[in-house]
């Protein structure tokens, strides 16, 4: 059976096809062309008609062009639609002209670069080109970084290589900064909230270093789609930047199918769990003999679902070694060995994290799974864009878990299928981010007295760095006055927050987990039991000050329930506004959360069996929240007592937190909600949605200007909810709340007159 | 008019005349030592002082000690000595080196000069001073420079958009010669350790380096002088240890008696012989008479290997069967023994002889879990060779 009779097989199946919210079919797209442009070298065209490419697509031609006028250009482009050499034409055709221009590449993962290198060679070698290309990380060996520093053309690293290895170091490099002409950036949509906060950063200093060697290099970047390319681009590199994204690729027909497990329990609200259904859509696909690529969440997700498709690999006629499991974890070599196993077809079916979602080559599969919503659409589409042989027939199978956002895309496909609204903010600005950065560029080079880092603030910065004794201000500029190496005392990719690692006392010591400090204080508080993978765990004690919980497994007949103490207090408001019936604002806050004890559940009855005390210190948080005010008189209009209030602005608060991600590209995680009847400052009922980052990361600065479509999007999504009291689709577990809750945070939300339609 | 525009236009004033006046501290340093303060503009304290030597040997040797890298005598006076004093000791760009001392050797005396840096921004003018002195040496001499003295002064020049001329002139890094022969000898080898144990030299009041970032930030906010100028002394013993460590690798193969070596260097030495093409064999004759007791197996082991590859395989199986009974080297000798009565003797039965007492011998050692797979192989196959030859010979 081919793809297209599988495609006909499953638009007869009626059981599959009432689990269907919706089935779209988007066309096939014609390839559009373009002729070579004028500039481009005699040579880099006779070499191209003779690989067989004799023309480009438009925007290979339109993005060569405007880097020709000397602009800087964002390429959005799917998987597989000649990006690489849309980003490499303009590189390679500089260095028929001149052999000692370099270029720096930036990929946001290792495993990516050292991928797309051989891409790289490959073409170097089709255009015959001399030019010499080296990937630069951790593992590159010392006698070949001296080679890579004085002759590489084209280097290619990340950048946490930049950051620690290269910028520090720049003296090392000043063949690459004086002849430094391209700067190329993959996958720029990846860099955003704490870690495009800190590329930005980067960036800045390694414009600042370019110019201190005499070079302005050109920035060349690739995104897939999504609502801001152009707006992201633009922040991480500071820059003007012109986006390109008329793509003139071909794609053939594509099938989208939006599919929800059916309801198990309708009280409860809860359906059939992902990985069992995605085990029943593989028995009925596979046997066609299409190639799979099945996309999970997590690391544990990716090896349950290897697991249990294994098991029943003989049923589905294939071998064991057939299904396989790909995650970050393994060693280069393995995943080698996986993705030439999918390349070449000996691997039918492959399980993966979002790691393989990036352009990692190992060709064109035919079908891809998606287990759950992968928490973006621009996600989402890259890991469809796994499946489709070009020109041919593709099929995507997105299988909804019980979570509030898969389920409002399954009420509202046109929301997924329609205008991409995510937009990928990255605050450039963030105070700690930018002092660490702000340190390392001091210890690359001086600051002089009027140098800007950042728009406005530099001086004030450089004096307080001054004024801690880190800088020294002499002759008229900002010195480096430390024996740290202050690349070292920041990672671009962990928050500056430390995470407290969780390790079982029973099975040697063994870390089977790590939690941010927030959460650790409410989940492995010591006397705590903790549920992992399912299972119990006693906390023996939390240790503080190592950031360690050391756990034994029990079988227990209870669970604990934290008590914590919350508390904001608003520092200062940046923006205000009223909205007829409530009001907004963004403020600045200092959150401080404290665990004070705990009740013990029962499983099953949850009856309450007890309640212990615990003693950890205040956390603090200094940060930025969006609060949104309801007027205590509109809702006594509306009849509402104080708890009732309490009760459906808590049911609210957790709509809104888990729909956020909709509207901005975030993790669940990066926010948190709070709710209080009688808030001290605004002295009235509010809810507080808050980036849980030191600092901020500008999530509610986004969020505040879209908080009509969030509030709007909650209340449609409760009340188009099957259950009947709640459940955690919609506004949390029924047991976290009481039986009015769900009809509580309806009526105020009705009474809010939402003008904005979703 | 104000006070800030009075301050204004006093320090204008003061620009005209091209005056500065000289920080307190920086004159207290500069009568502290008799120095002298150059560069009215963005001053830098230089400081000279001689060291009066008695040894006067000023052709240095290193043909062995460096394995061929130096292979024509060094003269003294053609070698310029340097170290840095920095504000850190990891490297990268942020580095500052703030004290640059040379030395050099000068009718008789080592003769020392160092440029103490008072604050941040004072090197163009020193550079660009330096960079065409440095060229009247033929050498660069460091402990430990090509890993961090070079690469930090290096990086301060390409800074200040110089390039640094010390980078195309041979550099002599003592630290690798003198690992070379007391790796072994001492915990570490790094200068203070070898001052004290080779030249038995003992600094009084010296300052410890991982301290010195620190001592300068202190200096630049205080002006306190009693720390900084422990550090600058500190410079002065580096670099004045360097000249005499030079001297002393000199003296391991001039056949003076006076300096003896300890066991541990003899047999890192042997071995460094035993290694060079060609092999050395008279210099082996020299350490001897640097040796105190009776001689070490390894370097008996080295020498015999020496002997071996030098063509004298007949002296050196007497060596071998005085080791066939030591822990260390038995296997090995009986390895070198059994080739030698196999391929040169023809001898395949005595050979024969030597392998099972070997794998006899191995076969106890297995039984008290002492393994060694590879060379019981080794033998094992040369055992069958040995047999079949010998049945051959028959
Ligand atoms: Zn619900």
């Amino acid at each position: 059976m081919n793809l297209d009779q599988l495609i006909d097989y499953l638009a007869n199946d009626n059981g599959f096809r009432q689990r269907l919210s919706k089935w779209v079919t988007l066309p096939a797209k014609a390839a559009r062309y373009a002729p070579f442009p004028n500039g481009l070298h005699p040579g880099m065209i006779a070499s191209l008609k003779k690989k067989g490419i004799k023309q480009l697509f438009t925007h290979q031609a339109s993005a060569f062009e405007a880097v020709s006028r000397g602009e800087n250009v964002v390429v959005v482009t799917p998987t597989a639609s000649g990006k690489t050499l849309a980003y490499n034409l303009p590189v390679f055709n500089q260095l028929m002209n001149d052999p000692e221009t370099r270029a720096l590449y930036l990929f946001p993962t290792k495993a990516l670069s050292q991928d797309q290198l051989k891409e790289i060679e490959d073409l170097n070698g089709k255009l015959q080109l001399r030019a010499k290309a080296y990937t630069f990380d951790g593992d590159t060996p010392a006698d070949i970084r001296r080679t890579i520093r004085t002759a590489g053309n084209l280097v290619v690293t990340n950048p946490d290589m930049l950051h620690q290895g290269i910028l520090p170091h720049h003296t090392l490099w000043i063949k690459l900064f004086e002849n430094l002409k391209y700067i190329i950036i993959d996958e720029v949509h990846m860099y955003r909230g704490v870690f495009g906060s800190h590329v930005a950063n980067l960036m800045t200093r390694l414009k600042r270093l370019c110019a201190f060697y005499g070079s302005s290099p050109l920035f060349i970047l690739s995104s897939a789609t999504i609502d801001n390319p152009g707006e992201l681009a633009e922040t991480i590199t500071g820059e003007k930047v012109r986006l390109i994204d008329d793509n003139g690729a071909p794609s053939g027909e594509k099938h989208f199918l939006m599919y929800n497990p059916p309801v198990v329990n309708a009280e409860l609200g809860l359906r059939r769990g992902v990985v069992n259904e995605v085990k029943s859509i593989c028995r009925k696909i596979v046997p066609t003999g299409a190639q799979i690529i099945i996309f999970a969440r997590s690391r544990m997700r990716v090896e349950l679902l290897v697991t249990y498709l294994q098991d029943i690999a003989a049923e589905l006629g294939l071998g064991r070694d057939q299904i396989r499991g790909y995650r970050g974890g393994f060693l280069p070599r393995e995943r080698r060995e996986i993705e030439q196993g999918i390349k070449k077809g000996a691997i039918r079916l492959v399980v993966s994290t979002n790691a393989l979602e990036l352009g990692i080559d190992i060709g064109q599969l035919d079908v891809a799974i998606l287990a759950g919503y992968p928490g973006s659409i621009a996600s989402a589409w890259q890991q469809s864009g796994r499946a489709g042989r070009r020109n041919k027939t593709s099929l995507t199978i997105m299988v909804a878990s019980s979570a509030p956002l898969d389920q409002y895309l399954m009420e509202k496909p046109a929301f997924f299928f329609g205008k991409n609204p995510e937009t990928a903010y990255v605050d450039r600005e963030n105070l700690p981010i930018v002092m660490s950065h702000l340190k390392c560029a001091a210890f690359e080079l001086p600051f002089r007295e009027d140098e800007q880092f950042i728009p406005h603030a530099t001086a004030h910065l450089l004096d307080f760095l001054a004024s801690e004794r880190i800088l020294r201000k002499a002759e008229g500029h900002y010195y480096w006055m430390s024996d740290i190496y202050p690349a070292d005392e920041v990672g671009l990719r962990n928050s500056t927050q430390e995470n407290v690692v969780i390790v079982d006392t029973t099975r040697q010591n063994k870390v089977i987990g790590e939690m941010d400090m927030f959460g650790a204080q409410e989940m492995l508080h010591s006397e705590a039991v903790y549920i992992h993978n399912g299972l119990p765990y006693y906390v023996d004690k939390l240790e503080w000050e190592e950031l360690k919980a050391y756990v034994h497994r029990i079988d227990a007949d209870h669970y604990t329930d934290a008590i914590t103490k919350v508390d904001i207090k608003v520092l200062d408001v940046a923006e205000e506004k009223s909205r007829g019936r409530y009001a907004k604002m963004l403020t600045e806050v200092a959150v401080t959360r404290a665990v004070t004890g705990y009740k013990k559940i029962k499983f099953k009855t949850h009856e309450n069996i007890g309640f212990g005390r615990v003693y950890l210190p205040e956390l603090e948080m200094q940060t930025t929240a969006l609060m949104l005010r309801f007027p205590m008189e509109m809702l006594k209009e509306n009849g509402f007592k104080e708890s009732e209030t309490g009760e459906g602005l808590k049911s609210i608060a957790y709509a809104l937190r888990h729909l956020a991600p909709l509207f901005i590209i975030c993790d669940i995680s990066d926010i948190a909600i709070f709710s209080v009847v009688r808030d001290p400052f605004a002295r009235e009922p509010v809810i507080y949605i808050y980036d849980k980052y030191q600092g901020g990361i500008g999530l509610s600065k986004k969020l505040y200007a879209r908080e009509e479509l969030l509030l709007a999007a909650a209340q449609e999504h409760i009340s188009s909810c099957p259950c009947k009291q709640g459940c955690p689709a919609c506004i949390g577990p029924s047991l976290e709340h009481g039986e009015d809750a769900k009809l509580l945070a309806l009526k105020i939300l009705n009474s809010l007159e939402l003008k904005a339609q979703v | 008019m104000d006070i800030s525009r009075k301050l204004a236009y006093y320090r204008k004033g003061d620009q005209k005349t091209g005056k500065k006046v000289i920080s307190s501290p920086l004159a207290a340093l500069r009568d502290h030592f008799g120095a002298t303060i150059l560069y009215e503009e963005h001053p830098v304290l230089c400081l000279e002082r001689d060291e009066e030597e008695e040894q006067a040997d000023v052709r240095v040797d290193l043909n062995i000690l460096s394995r061929g890298e130096f292979p024509t005598p060094v003269n003294l006076s053609e070698c310029l000595f340097f170290d840095l004093e920095t504000s850190g000791l990891i490297g990268g760009s942020g580095v500052y080196a703030f004290l640059i001392g040379f030395a050099w050797w000068h009718k008789g005396r080592i003769h020392t000069r160092r440029y103490f840096l008072p604050d941040y921004g004072r090197e163009p003018q020193l550079f660009t001073e330096l960079n065409p002195w440095f060229t009247s040496f033929n050498y660069i001499v460091s402990y430990n420079g090509k890993s961090f003295d070079m690469p930090v002064l290096n990086s301060r020049f390409l800074m200040n958009r110089q390039n640094l001329h010390l980078m195309n002139m041979p550099h002599i890094d003592l630290v690798h010669p003198v690992r070379r022969v007391w790796q072994n000898s001492f915990p570490s080898c790094d200068l203070q350790t070898m001052e004290r144990e080779l030249l038995g030299f003992h600094r009084t009041n010296d300052i410890p380096g991982a301290f010195i970032p620190q001592v300068y930030f202190d200096f630049l906010e205080t002006g306190r002088l009693h720390d900084i100028v422990r550090v600058i002394d500190h410079n002065y013993y580096d670099l004045v240890s360097m000249v005499r460590l030079m001297q002393k690798l000199h003296t391991i193969f001039n056949g003076e008696e006076d300096s003896a070596l300890d066991h541990p260097a003899i047999c890192r030495l042997s071995r460094l012989l035993s290694g060079l093409s060609p092999v050395p064999l008279n210099s082996f004759d020299l350490l001897e008479k640097k040796a105190t007791g009776p001689l070490p197996a390894d370097y008996l082991f080295w020498k015999s290997m020496a002997m071996k590859r030098a063509g004298r395989a007949d002296q050196a199986l007497i060596l071998w069967r005085e080791l066939q009974n030591h822990p260390r080297h038995a296997f090995a000798v009986m390895e070198e023994i059994a080739k030698y009565l196999e391929h040169r003797l023809k001898k395949y039965k005595e050979a024969l002889q030597v392998v099972d007492r070997a794998l006899h011998i191995m076969d106890i050692q297995r039984e008290f879990g002492y393994n060694n797979t590879p060379l019981y192989r080794e033998f094992e196959r040369r055992r069958r060779r040995l047999s079949e030859k010998s049945k051959v010979k028959n």
